[in-house]
């Protein structure tokens, strides 16, 4: 007797999450884009070029490591390419081209492949490899060129540049190694290591905020990093706790304790905050899933205790942004936070949790189908306009062809796609309102499936609609006209 | 009492066809093979003709309800047969007439009235599991009534609301009955209107008996969950619901019991989801207990592609099965017939601490961490994070990004460790079949 055919048995659940890893990486890529456009308008399409090496080297290193230890290789989940763009970032656009191969072949080899590989490592690769690049070649990393004197001289894409500090040239305080040097850029120090080196600083808040001050290529970009700081809340893909209690802390921080004295106090929290690397350290570094706490409490004590030693560091440490080393020394608490601070029930507080919950959902709920009708009546707006515009351009090519009955027709069909397009417009906005309702909300949306009847008719409409003949050119195939 | 509860998830719903489609009596398959709980004694012989609705075992203690046929046939069998639950169980074999034929049913009149022990005793005869609770339970402050489904793919519950609305009702009239000083609180979604409206009605005007709307989130259907959220008390596995008060018992059964006390219909079918993307057409079926389950992949109009997993219950919980001859048992809720690829079976990557297996735990747990532990086999550890408050659901393995099977392994941990000393080899091989879904990949003892 045959034996009946066997199924696999494994334990439950039988469902698997979309999301992946790599998912998760491209949509930190996608958010640091804004901030990588800004940084080549501002200085130079050398920025590309220092990415791309920073990139090449770190998902080469890591292929090259996982080919030697004769594993898969894990290039394929992205977190190489974010190491090498991260750090990239976090270094002045005049450095040479084989200083980010070199600390990205650190970051990835040493802080995160010998501990382990994705998962395992215990420090922050991206930053990891930052502070070996400033510990190992400091007068690269601590020399910045001015962006605006950039737009005479831009920065050279493959040749390296000299950057001098303006105050070598003007007065006679000489540079870090003790000589005047060559240089063919000016630039200064960072602006916080101008402020701690006792000068007066004036900036336009403005200029910090488009990212026009001496800065790492990443940096400065103040706006467009808060846009992929968006990017990332939206998708749901950021730890925000880190980022909030790093930014907070920070901002009560400098509130509270102004560098320079008090002269400075209505100005340094705005410098403390856009000045140096903390939007970019608070948003994409300290958040890197691995080395940050996995538990809400520890995320916040971990954000909060990186804006504490930041701004200690930048107040009494040797270094001007403490931002790097904050996130290093972090790290290492990360395991510890996470086994004290588990999470524990308040019902008081999931009670009113719930409750603004819901009304934001109501609120997202009565705003949407609105939204979705004036965007339906945009693009039927929009298509009208288009439809009337060929139309006349059809007319101009063809004026012999205008007979008296020819010119009545013409004249008949604006109307007529005119009528039509407001029919379907609003036959769509009921269905897109309809869609609308029952799509922005998966859970709450069973309403779509509790009459699901309803829900097929209108479905069938706009394809009834499709098959009539319009003259809406650019909408629909000639396929689809039934004449 | 608010509804909320931390963590969880809302799953992408896999049930839009069988929410609509009614319930379909399916007719007699080719032969039962009618499970029997430990306890119970078949009391027909083989070869004997039983109709359907006839006891087929009795009670051996009070613990136990007897068994009824499900359709009329002749007794082929009474044998050991494999369980949906991966364990044995007895089991009466019957090969189904071509023409049914069924007992009489007869309720008891002015049920509405009638006395606490009649009511036991028509629940107990009508083979309804959890009677000897209601009998011994004492100082119950809430009777739970589960009509909640928060997984992918049951719509049963719903179905039967909708069909069948007035047998939970008189059910709910029974058991308000029996325990007249607890609350009778009816758990459904607060985004199923239609079974939610229709639920307050036809309850309306029943003293003591009142609908609670609750989240749309999965797990809100355990009963962890719904202890929480409708009586405000924190279950533990090393209880159970009666040591805290609360008696919970699932929709399907209450509405056994208005059909067994109103009109004397023992429980003899199940109603289950038959769904998957291998079957052709998704649906509810009402199929006698003991019904395999090829026959009911056969009413849903057969398979449309090769199944690749053959669940009983849902898929978050539910139990992979190795073949396709094995019964539907009274509890049995959904059966899922998986195509490859509907489940993910990729190998699973590094845990990157994301941190959304914590944010989704109901039960305030680290699953990531615990993960970890329990490989190493570091129990002490996982006893230091809680282990054994795991309820099982599998939220954690739903929303991890890199596939890592948490929940079965922590569940598989979970079931031994903390557990004094065993020596004993049969109960730990209980553990192990019971829980240990992780060693039951070696089992070679299936038909």
């Amino acid at each position: 007797m045959d034996k009946p055919k066997r199924y696999t048995v494994t334990p439950p659940p039988y469902i698997r999450s979309a999301e992946r890893v790599s998912g998760m990486m491209l949509d930190v890529l996608i958010a640091l884009t804004p901030a990588l456009i800004v940084a080549v308008i501002i200085f130079g399409l050398r920025v590309l070029m220092l990415t791309a090496v920073s990139v090449a080297s770190s998902v080469g290193c890591e292929w090259l490591w996982t080919k030697m230890r004769r594993r898969k290789s894990t290039v394929g989940d992205l977190s190489a390419v974010v190491t090498g763009v991260l750090l990239s970032f976090m270094l002045p656009a005049s450095v040479p081209l084989w200083l980010p191969a070199v600390g990205a072949a650190f970051a990835v080899i040493v802080v995160k492949e010998l501990f382990g590989g994705l998962g395992k490592n215990l420090f922050n690769p991206a930053v990891g490899g930052y502070v070996f690049l400033l510990l190992s070649w400091p007068d690269y990393m601590t020399r910045f060129a001015n962006p605006q004197l950039l737009r005479r001289l831009p920065l050279p894409v493959f040749a390296t540049p000299k950057v001098g500090y303006v105050r070598d040239a003007l007065s006679s305080v000489p540079d870090i190694s003790g000589r005047f040097v060559d240089a063919t850029h000016l630039g200064d120090g960072s602006l916080l290591a101008v402020m701690q080196s006792g000068r007066k600083v004036t900036w336009d808040l403005w200029d910090l905020l488009t990212g026009m001050r001496e800065g790492a290529l990443g940096e400065t970009a103040v706006l467009a990093l808060l846009a992929g700081c968006a990017y990332l809340i939206w998708r749901r893909a950021l730890k925000f706790r880190v980022t909030a209690g790093f930014i907070l802390s920070v901002a009560v921080l400098s509130l509270i304790f102004p560098m320079g004295g008090y002269h400075y106090a209505d100005t340094y929290p705005a410098t403390a905050l856009f000045g140096g690397m903390l939007l970019l350290g608070a948003i994409f570094l300290a958040t890197d899933p691995v080395t940050s706490p996995v538990t809400p409490g520890g995320q916040w004590v971990y954000g909060i205790g990186c804006g504490v030693l930041t701004e200690l560091i930048r107040h009494r440490g040797a270094f001007p942004d403490g931002v790097a080393f904050a996130i290093l020394l972090m790290n290492v608490l990360t395991w510890t936070l996470d086994r004290y601070l588990r999470p524990k029930e308040h019902p008081k507080l999931d009670a009113l949790r719930e409750k603004l919950g819901k009304k934001l959902r109501e609120m997202w709920q009565r705003v949407m189908p609105v939204l979705g009708k004036a965007w339906n009546a945009v693009r039927a707006k929009c298509s009208q306009w288009i439809a009337a515009a060929k139309q006349k351009l059809a007319e101009k090519a063809a004026p012999k062809a205008e007979t008296p009955e020819n010119t009545t027709e013409s004249a008949d069909k604006p109307e007529e796609t005119a009528e039509k397009t407001a029919e379907e417009s609003k036959k769509s906005d009921a269905v897109a309102a309809d869609a609308s309702a029952a799509d922005e909300n998966p859970a709450e949306g069973e309403e779509a499936a509790e009459e699901p009847e309803a829900e097929v008719k209108t479905g069938d409409e706009p394809e009834t609609e499709a098959a009539e003949p319009k003259a809406e050119p650019g909408d629909e195939t000639p396929d689809e006209r039934e004449d | 009492m608010a509804s909320y509860f931390r963590g969880g998830i809302c799953l992408p719903s896999a049930k839009d066809e069988t929410l609509i489609s009614p319930i379909v009596t399916i007719p007699a398959p080719e032969e039962l093979v009618i499970p029997l709980p430990d306890g119970a004694r078949p009391c027909v012989a083989v070869g004997e003709h039983v109709l359907r609705g006839q006891r087929v075992a009795e009670a051996a203690d009070e613990n136990v309800v007897p068994v009824h046929a499900g359709a009329s046939g002749r007794v082929a069998a009474l044998a050991p047969w494999v369980h949906s639950s991966g364990r044995e169980r007895v089991c009466v074999a019957i090969e189904c007439d071509k023409e049914q034929q069924s007992l009489s049913f007869e309720g008891i009149p002015d049920w509405r009235n009638a006395g606490r022990e009649v009511l036991l005793d028509a629940v107990r005869d009508a083979g309804i599991a959890g009677q000897m609770l209601l009998r011994t339970a004492k100082n119950v402050d809430f009777v739970i009534i589960n009509a909640a489904e928060s997984t992918p793919y049951e719509s049963s519950v719903y179905r039967i609301v909708m069909e069948q609305g007035m047998d939970i009702a008189d059910g709910a009239a029974v058991l308000h009955r029996i325990l007249p000083q607890a609350e009778l609180v009816i758990g459904i979604e607060e985004n199923r209107t239609e079974a939610r409206t229709r639920l307050e009605k036809l309850t309306e005007g029943m003293e003591g008996v009142r609908i609670q709307p609750l989240s749309p989130k999965y797990p809100q259907s355990s009963d962890y969950l719904l202890m929480r959220s409708i009586a405000g008390r924190e279950l533990t596995r090393e209880m159970s619901p009666e040591d805290l008060g609360c008696i919970l018992i699932d929709a399907a059964s209450a509405a056994a019991i208005g059909r067994a006390v109103r009109d004397g219909i023992p429980l003899m079918d199940s109603v289950l989801t038959a769904a998957g993307g291998a079957v052709k057409t998704p649906r509810n079926l009402r199929v006698p207990v003991g019904t395999s389950l090829k026959a009911v992949a056969a009413a849903c109009g057969g398979f449309s592609g090769e199944p690749e997993k053959i669940i009983v219950g849902d898929s978050m919980q539910g139990i992979a099965q190795p073949s396709m001859n094995v019964p539907v048992d009274k509890d049995t809720k959904a059966v899922l017939f998986l195509e490859a690829g509907e489940e993910g079976g990729e190998e699973p990557g590094p845990c990157v601490h994301c941190g959304r297996c914590v944010d989704a735990c109901p039960m305030y747990l680290l699953p990531c961490y615990l993960y970890d532990y329990a490989r190493l086999g570091l129990t002490a550890e996982c006893m230091n994070l809680n282990i054994r408050d795991c309820i099982g659901c599998g939220t954690c393995t739903a929303v991890c990004p890199s596939g890592i099977p948490l929940s079965a392994q922590i569940r598989e941990t979970g079931e031994t460790a903390g557990v004094q000393e065993i020596d004993d080899e049969d109960i730990l091989r209980i553990f192990r079949r019971q829980g240990g879904f992780l060693s039951w990949t070696n089992r070679n003892d299936t038909p």
